[in-house]
């Protein structure tokens, strides 16, 4: 598993469907100073934001270690859609005046 | 073992409690009778429950009045304010929807110590060693305010699930999980201000949590979980730079996997020395177990003993590492 910093089409295709959902501007509120990375876990690519300058660690050597997790899981594609993590809805929601529901259907 | 036991006492007290007979030695030769027995005793009563206010989800006046209003009764931990004796009465801990908020973590007294006893600050680099499930790991990041960088080490690939989902409960935010083997820790570059060692063990400690513990290891385990220990501790000292702490802990009561572990790297190298704790809990931890004279500097260290404290048995120790001159 290897940790990348976000590729900037897919960023932006993430960023249309959340401003879409839950108004203009909103992902940019909830990236406040941090940068957006992936990971990689099979089918799965989860986006994680994490602080500008954690990108130096991400960058160096971890030897036989494996990055499993970093900073704020924002979510993940799975077969080409992307879907929010429960964990950013409760700082999502003081960004929007749309209404969130968690269902088990996602 | 060089106090001189009484083996035939040690077997009618073994097999009258349910104990193996070498456990019993042991306590005899570090305790006497009298204490021996009190420990059985107190190992039969459950402990307390207790949990942490996570103060990245919620404020303690907000915490305390939201499960008083649940009807849970709760107790100040006098050395920890975010600590507290829980009696939930007609809940299980883990069934409110406070806990499914995040607002509170179910974890001992001991372990909430612990990282009390790290002291981690804001902004700082702190390395969390075999993590998981992570009551340890949000509870740093809710001392250091989610700023800085606490680096969460676990090598089960399984108890990573529950320590990521401890994380994203409690609304951990500056953290990094890396999966793999602490003895391996050199291969990191980045260097920590502050490493938490809360050392896989024995469980000695655990009785009155876990009674299969009197019967299920026996002097071959504690001297494997000891070896382990001294191979992971070392591996810490070593990525420590000059000034770094590190805090060492176990929920064993062995003397075998604490003050022999610190005593013979206090023999084997001079570049860290013992610190105290600057909490008022527990006991002083050995300096002659089993009538063997340790390194002196141990009585820094801390123990908790279920017939002492009601808790979870424990050891806790502070270190720091100095220049070599």
């Amino acid at each position: 598993m290897t940790i990348k910093l976000a590729d900037t089409i897919e960023w932006a295709s993430i960023v249309k469907q959340i401003d879409g959902d839950f108004g203009e501007g909103v992902t940019r509120a909830l990236l406040s100073n941090r940068t957006p990375v992936t990971l990689q876990r099979g089918e799965r690519k989860s986006f994680y934001l994490i602080p500008v300058d954690w990108v130096k660690y991400i960058e160096m050597d971890v030897g036989d270690f494996d990055i499993r997790y970093l900073g704020i899981w924002l979510g993940e594609i799975v077969k080409e859609r992307f879907r929010l993590s429960i964990s950013v809805l409760e700082q999502l929601s003081q960004l929007t005046s749309s209404i969130l529901t968690v269902s088990h259907q996602g | 073992m060089s106090k001189r036991i009484d083996r035939k006492m040690a077997k009618t007290i073994a097999k009258e409690h349910g104990y193996l007979q070498y456990m019993i030695e042991r306590y005899l030769a570090l305790w006497g009778e009298s204490e021996t027995l009190r420990f059985i005793q107190a190992c039969e009563y459950p402990v307390r429950t207790s949990i942490r206010a996570n103060t990245l989800k919620t404020s303690i006046d907000e915490f305390q009045e939201r499960l008083q209003k649940r009807g849970v009764n709760l107790e100040s931990v006098p050395w920890l304010e975010e600590g507290f004796f829980a009696d939930f009465s007609r809940h299980t801990p883990g069934s409110l929807f406070e806990h499914m908020m995040g607002h509170y973590y179910v974890q001992g007294v001991p372990s909430m110590t612990v990282v009390r006893a790290l002291d981690p600050q804001p902004g700082e680099i702190v390395f969390d060693l075999a993590s998981a499930p992570g009551g340890k790991t949000t509870h740093i990041a809710q001392r250091m305010e989610n700023s800085g960088l606490v680096i969460s080490i676990e090598s089960d690939r399984q108890r990573i699930n529950s320590l990521e989902s401890n994380i994203l409960r409690c609304g951990v935010t500056n953290s990094l999980i890396l999966r793999g083997d602490v003895r391996k820790l050199d291969q990191l570059e980045i260097i920590p201000d502050k490493i938490l060692l809360d050392a896989p063990c024995s469980g000695e400690g655990l009785i009155a949590l876990d009674p299969s513990r009197k019967t299920s290891k026996t002097m071959a385990d504690i001297r494997y979980c000891a070896t382990r220990q001294d191979e992971m501790i070392e591996a810490a000292l070593n990525m420590l730079p000059t000034g770094g702490t590190l805090v060492y802990s176990t929920c064993s009561i062995a003397p075998e996997e604490n003050e022999f572990v610190i005593d013979e790297l206090l023999r084997k190298r001079d570049d860290f020395k013992v610190i105290p704790i600057e909490l008022d809990f527990g006991i002083p931890a050995y300096t002659d177990p089993y009538g063997v004279q340790l390194h002196k500097s141990l009585e820094l260290a801390r123990r908790f003993l279920p017939q002492k404290h009601g808790l979870e048995g424990f050891f806790i120790i502070r270190m720091t590492k100095e220049e070599v001159t």
